[in-house]
């Protein structure tokens, strides 16, 4: 359904911004940077289900630039940060060095595109995972490749959110973000109001392997192929920082390794792109964390879990009524796999009970 | 005599239809690629249906077993099923019936 003001022209090829949208967003900019923008183009790119972005061709003070529009779906699910946060965060990365789009501006004014919306540098490359993991053209020499991704994710890890972002961006900094993990995937699961009780089978079992460490750091909490960049040569971009937050940093280790994010090639452990022992070597000799092979377990099944939930919330979102789609409908379906994994992956026999200490 | 045409028959007509007749048409470039990908979905959606109706005796057994779901993630939760063999292989039927319904192809 088309955003009021962002009617679509679907004749050709991609939907287009229509020319009233595109001069609103002109002026706008040209405000925001403090010199003359004009809008070219503005189409839809193939979007998250979560957000709408569209690459702008614009003359900023007469130099073009290509640039991307994120800004929020008609319905967005629970865990999502809303556009102002990612732009926060965003910024946060990109001034500490890391390879993130480059933040432009911040509309916070609902007048111009009907909602709020960032503004970010056009990346170049390929963000779609299944053909990531396919086109070994792409992302250069993959051991290469996720050891450059582990480097990455130790560099997240040790991220300080500065004063002047607010720490609300971030949420509540849990004492035991396991715990604080499994008691949110409980609320959203009574939320759903469906019974799962293969979920509920998985979650307790998580329950009963308390961490030996207790770390909270800045997590990404989405980063997983399909959620970067590359090109012929490697890595361009890490994107998607809508879910960021307080967390073990063992849970993107675990998210970006488990066997649903592989796209396939169950064989590359590390998100079907490289083996494991690359990543790990890439994020330890960078952080100088070590990785605990035994916590990634619990947060790979911790992931399919939360891709379970977040599967089921999208189905929902068709079923309630609240938003006609297909392709909701399906993913809603994804769920059952999922849980057949985790309940694989927590057989009782080979379940090994830690003690806590 | 021929037999009637039945509504499996007529399911099967319309997937074949989407995928070889209408989807093709649409690779031409002259349509958004978003309509050929909602057609293949559509496709697939059918044959997910299909699927599960060829298991509607099972998953009819399921849903009489799964009556007591409510009790069970209670008692999951409470931790009365802990390493509970019997439990877990009743999910993991569960779990395994559903996925070769919605991706039989799932490894």
């Amino acid at each position: 359904m088309p955003m009021a003001g962002m009617a679509m022209a679907s004749g050709h090829g991609a939907a287009l911004m229509d020319d009233q949208a595109c001069s609103r967003l002109a002026q706008w900019l040209g405000q925001a940077l403090g010199t003359a923008v004009s809008v070219a183009a503005a189409s839809r790119l193939s979007g998250g289900a979560i957000q709408e972005n569209w690459q702008v061709e614009a003359l900023v003070g007469g130099a073009p630039r290509v640039l991307v529009i994120r800004k929020d779906a008609a319905a967005t699910i629970d865990a999502s940060h809303s556009r102002a946060d990612e732009f926060a965060l965003i910024r946060l990365a990109h001034a500490a060095g890391m390879l993130v789009p480059e933040p432009v501006a911040f509309c916070t004014d609902p007048s111009v595109l009907g909602s709020p919306f960032a503004v970010l540098a056009k990346v170049s490359g390929v963000g779609f995972g299944p053909r990531i993991v396919k086109d070994l053209a792409l992302g250069g020499d993959r051991e290469r490749l996720a050891m450059r991704l582990g480097a990455e994710l130790a560099r997240i890890h040790a991220l300080v959110p500065s004063a002047g972002m607010g720490l609300d961006v971030l949420g509540q900094r849990p004492s035991d973000p396991l715990a604080a993990d499994i008691a949110g995937l409980r609320q959203a699961l009574d939320r759903l109001g469906t019974a799962r009780p293969a979920l509920e089978w998985g979650l307790r079992w998580a329950e009963c392997q308390p961490p030996k460490r207790r770390e909270v750091t800045l997590v990404h909490r989405d980063f997983r192929t399909g959620n970067y960049m590359v090109d012929g040569e490697g890595l361009t971009a890490i994107l998607d920082w809508e879910f960021a937050g307080w967390g073990d940093p063992m849970s993107d280790v675990g998210w970006f390794c488990a066997a649903c994010w592989r796209f396939g090639r169950l064989d590359l452990e590390a998100g079907g792109i490289g083996s494991r022992a690359a990543f790990y070597r890439g994020y330890e000799q960078v952080g100088g964390r070590r990785v605990d092979p035994e916590a990634v377990v619990v947060w790979e099944v911790m992931a399919h879990i939360r891709w379970a939930v977040i599967a089921l919330q999208q189905g929902a979102r068709h079923s309630s009524g609240r938003e006609f789609s297909l392709e909701h409908a399906l993913t809603g379906r994804i769920a059952a796999e999922l849980e057949r994994a985790v309940l694989r992956m927590t057989t009782p026999a080979t379940t090994r009970h830690r003690s806590s200490s | 005599m021929t037999p009637e045409t039945t509504g499996a028959d007529l399911l099967h007509a319309v997937e074949q239809t989407l995928v070889k007749e209408v989807a093709p048409l649409l690779a031409d470039g002259t349509v958004p690629a978003e309509a050929r990908f909602k057609v293949l979905m559509a496709a697939s959606a059918i044959r997910m249906v299909m699927r599960e109706w060829h298991l509607r005796d099972e998953l009819a057994a399921l849903a009489v077993r799964s009556t007591d779901n409510g009790d069970l993630v209670a008692a999951i939760r409470a931790g009365r099923h802990d390493a509970d063999v019997a439990v877990h292989e009743r999910l993991l039927a569960d779990a395994e019936l559903r996925t070769s319904i919605s991706r039989p192809g799932a490894v």
